[in-house]
């Protein structure tokens, strides 16, 4: 009987050993991330971001836990009057500045509460650069903007600030304008990612995928080299009506691309 | 104990050692001698004679005396001792089917045995060869026995040699020489006992099935088998050195230890011992990614069961060569994980490897 109470112990000692094993080695082998920065708003602050303005009034921008794309509790939410008084440079902005790789993916996850009317645009990514001529200054490089369609049907374009100065339709990039069938945004429904490659060198590249679909792949406007920034922003024009909401989650910039499916933690 | 000589002249001279010698027989005895000889003879002939007579009369094992065939190898006109008298004695010594052959198959047709009364002497004339006796008392069943010992001498001496021998006839009959048989099994050195610890060392070759990039991994390879029986137990591990390759997209660095428990079943040969393996199996697997941002290296368990197929020289002990097939197969391998993709792939669930070394019986 004695034995057999020591082999029961050292059995439940071998148990307990293999167990202590598995658990400590685990099952998943976590070998790294591509993922160079995130802003999940998890932490209920603007903390991850590098700067965030305070928007004029009556814009405003908070962190918020009406909606928030999965996983995760909160979002931020950013609300802009949009009336026509309103020009470039009021609304909110998340903004992500310098120092950004040569090359890399930019990302972020919008919801549309409600079908809004873009009378002129709706700014709700930039990426800015500083002039090889003034290097003290920012300037616009690219806008992704939101644009209403006949029926109330919301979609993209992308406004290149180097092709003119005229904010009306005339300069979407070639390649969106000639889209016959341009993307739809889901409202009120479900969040949709936006996810941009942008190569920051002579090579440079500008590829825009739409839920991860393909909308845009140019290189025209690029080989600018030198400072980059990436705002995750909310800046309208003649928006109705208003004021306009938009919630903005799950933003990263990674090494490689991120895509509907991608994780921004484990 | 017989005494006397045997003997072939053309025309014996009684008692004339001279004459004997001339014709080339060697006389070991004197003239005289012969006569104390037989006299000799006769006397353990006579005390043997009654007991063979009253044991064949007892025990129906020969054939009794009177029941032999007409004596007809037995010839002459000598009254004393009468042939048939001689054939009776003779019949005592050898087998009467030995006395048949050996003169039937006598170059000489109708060869017989012949006897002589000479008087004071008897002579006896077998298959050429002659022998006279002095006997002057004329005691005819001496003269018989005498008779029918120098024919028995001359006839199957062997058969007379295995009766004189005998202590207390009727003795059996000459055996017939058992026929040949084939030589026992030899019986060869118990062999030495199995070695109890059998170690293996050897270089190693081992890849992974079902990924992108197999990652061929070399290393070393531990095994020890501990059991003289055919199923003994094993114990094994190996180094493996680490090898690149690619699960999911992702290239990564990997590296093994592998080991096992389990059971060796051995199939001895007379050159080459074959044995299969069945063991429980885990492994240390560790993987690093090469081209993540930020990379680190994680290390995982898995479990599974290992078979493997070897041979080696058939030497009980010291240093054998041997190769080896094996297989393991991990139904839950670990995940490889990695941001933004997550889960990129699993590592292999199927290994196969080969080992070629050398194996010690201690």
């Amino acid at each position: 009987m004695k034995r057999h109470a020591t082999v029961g112990r050292f059995s439940l000692l071998v148990f307990g050993a293999y167990l202590a094993f598995v658990a400590g080695c685990g099952r998943d082998l976590d070998v790294g991330s591509d993922i160079l920065w995130t802003a999940r708003f998890e932490g209920d602050n603007f903390s991850e971001w590098k700067n965030v303005p305070s928007p004029p009034l009556p814009d405003t921008i908070e962190v918020s836990s009406d909606v928030s794309h999965q996983p995760g509790n909160y979002s931020a939410k950013l609300t802009v009057s949009g009336t026509a008084n309103n020009t470039q440079g009021l609304g909110a902005s998340l903004v992500r500045d310098g120092n950004q790789p040569t090359e890399a993916y930019y990302s972020a996850w919008y919801y549309l509460p409600q079908t809004i009317t873009v009378g002129l645009y709706w700014v709700i990514m930039k990426f800015r650069y500083h002039s090889p001529n003034d290097p003290t200054t920012e300037a616009e490089l690219f806008d992704v903007n939101l644009k209403s369609l006949p029926g109330g049907v919301m979609s993209l374009r992308v406004y290149d600030h180097s092709a003119s100065n005229d904010a009306s339709a005339a300069h979407d990039l070639p390649l969106l304008s000639t889209v016959k069938d341009p993307p739809k945004l889901s409202v009120g429904k479900d969040w949709f990612q936006i996810e941009v490659f942008y190569r920051n060198a002579a090579d440079g590249r500008f590829t825009l995928w739409l839920d991860g679909q393909e909308i845009i792949d140019t290189s025209e406007s690029t080989g600018l080299d030198g400072w980059l920034a990436w705002d995750v922003v909310s800046v309208g024009y003649n928006l109705t009506p208003e004021p306009a909401v938009l919630y903005v989650d799950d933003c990263a910039i990674s090494k490689t691309r991120i895509g509907p499916s991608g994780q921004l933690a484990e | 104990m017989l005494h006397g000589y045997v003997g072939s002249f053309q025309s014996p001279r009684r008692n004339d050692s001279t004459r004997e010698a001339r014709f080339g027989y060697r006389l070991d005895v004197r003239p005289h001698w012969p006569r104390r000889q037989c006299v000799i003879a006769a006397t353990l002939l006579a005390m043997c004679a009654p007991a063979y007579a009253t044991e064949d009369t007892q025990e129906t094992a020969p054939t009794p005396p009177s029941e032999t065939p007409p004596p007809d190898p037995v010839t002459g006109a000598s009254l004393c001792p009468l042939p048939s008298a001689v054939w009776q004695e003779l019949v005592t010594l050898v087998p009467p089917e030995h006395l048949i052959s050996r003169l039937q198959g006598s170059a000489k047709a109708g060869a017989s045995i012949q006897v002589e009364d000479l008087g004071a002497t008897f002579r006896v004339s077998v298959l050429d060869k002659v022998r006279e006796y002095r006997e002057e008392a004329r005691d005819c069943a001496h003269r018989a026995k005498e008779a029918a010992l120098f024919a028995g001498l001359i006839i199957d001496p062997a058969a007379l040699l295995n009766t004189a021998s005998c202590e207390q006839p009727p003795c059996p009959p000459v055996p017939t020489p058992a026929p040949p048989v084939s030589a026992e099994p030899e019986i060869l050195p118990a062999p030495p006992p199995r070695p109890w610890v059998r170690l293996e060392i050897s270089p190693t070759l081992v890849t992974g099935l079902g990924v992108q990039e197999r990652a061929v991994h070399w290393g070393g390879a531990f095994r020890i088998a501990m059991g003289r029986g055919s199923v003994a137990f094993v114990l094994g591990s190996a180094a493996l050195w680490p090898a690149q390759t690619h699960i999911g997209g992702l290239r990564l660095w990997q590296w093994r230890l592998p080991a096992d428990l389990g059971v060796r079943a051995t199939l001895p040969g007379s050159r080459i011992d074959f044995y299969a393996e069945a063991s429980l199996a885990v492994a240390l697997i560790s993987e690093r990614a090469l081209d993540l941002a930020a990379s680190r290296s994680r290390m995982g368990v898995e479990f599974g069961g290992r078979v493997s197929l070897g041979a080696r020289l058939a030497r009980q002990a010291g240093r054998t060569p041997f190769v080896s097939l094996q297989s393991e197969y991990f139904p839950d391998p670990p995940s490889v994980f990695a941001l933004p993709e997550g889960v990129a792939g699993q590592t292999p669930r199927v290994w196969i490897g080969a080992c070629a070394g050398v194996s010690w019986g201690i």
